[in-house]
């Protein structure tokens, strides 16, 4: 592959605008080169060749599993009836908070994001699913519409282009699994968030049973640049032709200066933790970094200081973890990894849907057996255990939570094994149960 | 997910979205091509009408979406925001997940227990005060994070949560601190101390 590593481009896109406080308004944010995309090409290309221009950008899905974002598109079929556009703004794998900031600081980005998504594929209503508990960016998207719909970019022939589209924001009550694609459609149908099987994925049959994309709130956010800018520019951003472009890195944890850092896909952690962050917090030691949300397998300190991973979808898939949503959880020294994986063990507990049963009974166990460690009640066999639930959770169900469940604990029990071991040994956490509530 | 049986009482009011909430409703159907979708954000709106889900207002939204009332408490029941019994007047949301947890919202937590003198998952007994236990907020740059009511407070400290509390006592305003300061004003975290205020 052919990479750039001496030199990255340090260009901000999606959160250019987040300094202006003035760009969460229309006026705002059409002063600083908002809706221009649309007018590029609402009734002047064919929407074929919008398609392929976001698939030549090389834009890969920012939600988690980062599968190219053109490419997606292309899966619609060409039929006749309606087409849906479902938003997934259910922000919630821990350690991520990018989608709440670009609907609080630039929401007229991800909705000129929409539109051109809606244009390409040809869809005429879209669903921003919101999470329940994001009131207020409802409200910034919500306001943000409404000025829109007013000045004609959203609704009846938009720009006189004869093309129409409808976008609705939609709130979520607070359900973690709501953000698994399908979980996010029958939520939207208005039932339980039970993840359906796929195939047939979304794309051919999704929201009230039509051909529906799913896409990102970042995501879309990336679009109305990459028509503006050429796909050539977005290319050129990011260390090779699979990983283009920026990510929002949320970091959060034990470093100097946590929150969202805007940075070409492709440095090292440790640039970004060292360089842009501030370093460790108080001069302390790093130990272990989530790099994309829970559901991505820790790193440690050797992996990030000593291998140098690099922060693409590409080079973390290849240590074994993933870019997931951009949520890097940095934990320094004094963390104890056994409370660490039994946090996230609980939270995936919490927010198993109950349809499969390995998934509703392995989050479980994973859970207990954690807790049990954690509280020095652990037995010689626990560890052997969890590493024979392991396989067991992995490819067995519906949707991906158990495996990311598994994935999470297992690099957890494999990477801290010795403290995992000090624990039943010693029978008390040799940390001091630092972050118990 | 909470379980239990089906809240059945024959003691209980019979509920009605006031006019002015199913207009509301009305007008949120209508964004769907199938009703179903508005469910939700029925439940919602009777939340905010009824404080809480009680079995009346799931029957009454069961004959509005045409389903049985299980149907519809089976949705109740899977989303952790709809309340199926009274929460405080403010309704103190703590983040419990990694990233909080790293920046201190254990002993975050346990001093607001002390505070407000009732414990995580309970109301105290003048009403005033819920705490529950949360899974991500989704502002871990902010760690750690405290919803009350619909308003995010960012970076809070024992200290920082002491002030917004007597404010809150008080009847103050308060606004919410971090990200969410530049929306578009809301309810807020003190909806009805903000209406005292206006008074």
């Amino acid at each position: 592959m052919n990479q750039r590593l001496d030199a990255l481009v340090l260009e901000k896109i999606v959160s250019a605008r987040f300094e202006n406080s003035g760009a969460p308004d229309i006026g705002g944010y059409e002063a600083n080169g908002g809706y221009r995309a649309i007018r590029k090409i609402f009734g002047k290309v064919d929407p074929k060749d919008v398609i392929e221009t976001v698939k030549s950008s090389g834009l890969r899905g920012r939600g988690g599993a980062g599968f190219p974002c053109g490419l997606k598109w292309s899966f619609v079929p060409q039929a006749a009836g309606p087409k849906y556009l479902a938003v997934n703004a259910d922000e919630g794998e821990p350690g991520t908070f990018k989608d709440r900031e670009l609907m609080l600081r630039d929401p007229h980005q991800l909705i000129e994001g929409i539109l051109i998504a809606c244009y390409a594929v040809g869809i005429e209503k879209a669903y921003i699913y919101i999470r329940g508990e994001f009131a207020a960016p409802g409200r910034a998207v919500d306001k943000a519409l409404t000025e829109a719909y007013e000045k004609g970019y959203v609704g009846r022939d938009i720009l006189g282009s004869g093309f129409s589209c409808d976008i609705y924001t939609h709130m979520g009550a607070g359900a973690y699994i709501c953000g698994e694609e399908t979980g996010l459609l029958e939520s939207l149908e208005g039932k339980r968030g039970h993840p359906r099987l796929k195939p047939p994925f979304p794309a051919i049959k999704g929201l009230y049973g039509r051909p529906t994309v799913v896409n990102n709130v970042e995501t879309l956010s990336n679009l109305s640049h990459i028509i503006e800018n050429g796909p050539e520019w977005f290319a050129g951003i990011g260390i090779d032709e699979k990983n283009t472009g920026t990510r929002m890195y949320c970091v959060s944890g034990h470093v100097e200066r946590p929150g969202l850092y805007e940075l070409p896909l492709g440095l090292t952690l440790e640039e970004i933790i060292e360089d842009h962050c501030g370093g460790i917090r108080d001069g302390k030691a790093l130990k272990a970094v989530i790099p994309g949300g829970a559901s991505a397998p820790v790193l440690t300190a050797k992996e990030i200081y000593e291998d140098k991973v690099r922060m693409d979808f590409d080079a973390l898939a290849r240590v074994g973890s993933m870019g997931g949503s951009g949520g890097v959880i940095v934990m320094d020294e004094t963390t104890c990894m056994v409370q660490a994986a039994g946090r996230l063990a609980r939270f995936f507990e919490h927010e198993s849907c109950g349809q499969c049963s390995v998934c509703r009974e392995g989050t479980g166990w994973v859970a207990e057996i954690i807790g049990r460690l954690e509280a020095g009640k652990g037995v010689p066999d626990d560890l052997s255990t969890l590493d024979s639930i392991d396989p067991n959770m992995r490819g067995n169900t519906i949707c991906v939570l158990s495996d990311a469940c598994a994935m999470m604990f297992s690099a957890f029990v494999k990477k801290f094994r010795d403290e995992f071991e000090e624990h039943i040994q010693r029978g008390v956490c040799p940390l001091g149960s630092p972050y118990t509530a | 997910m909470s379980a239990g049986r089906f809240p059945h009482s024959a003691k209980e009011e019979r509920f009605e979205f006031a006019p002015e909430a199913r207009a509301e409703l009305e007008r949120i159907i209508g964004k769907y091509p199938v009703k179903r979708s508005a469910l939700i954000p029925a439940l919602w709106i009777a939340q905010k009408q009824n404080g809480y889900i009680t079995s009346s207002v799931m029957q009454h939204v069961a004959e509005i979406f045409d389903v049985s009332p299980m149907e519809v408490w089976g949705v109740v029941t899977f989303y952790n925001m709809l309340k199926t019994g009274p929460v405080g007047e403010f309704h103190v949301q703590i983040c419990n997940n990694l990233s909080c947890a790293l920046m201190g919202a254990g002993a975050l937590l346990r001093h607001l227990e002390k505070r407000l003198g009732v414990k995580a998952g309970e109301t105290r007994g003048d009403g005033k005060f819920s705490i529950e236990k949360m899974e991500c907020l989704g502002a871990c740059g902010g760690a750690p994070c405290v919803q009350i009511n619909e308003d995010y407070f960012e970076r809070m400290t024992p200290e920082a949560m002491d002030e917004i509390i007597s404010a809150l006592e008080r009847g103050e305003y308060v606004p919410p601190v971090g990200a969410d300061e530049v929306a578009p004003p809301g309810e807020g975290a003190a909806a009805a101390a903000e209406d005292k205020v206006k008074e």
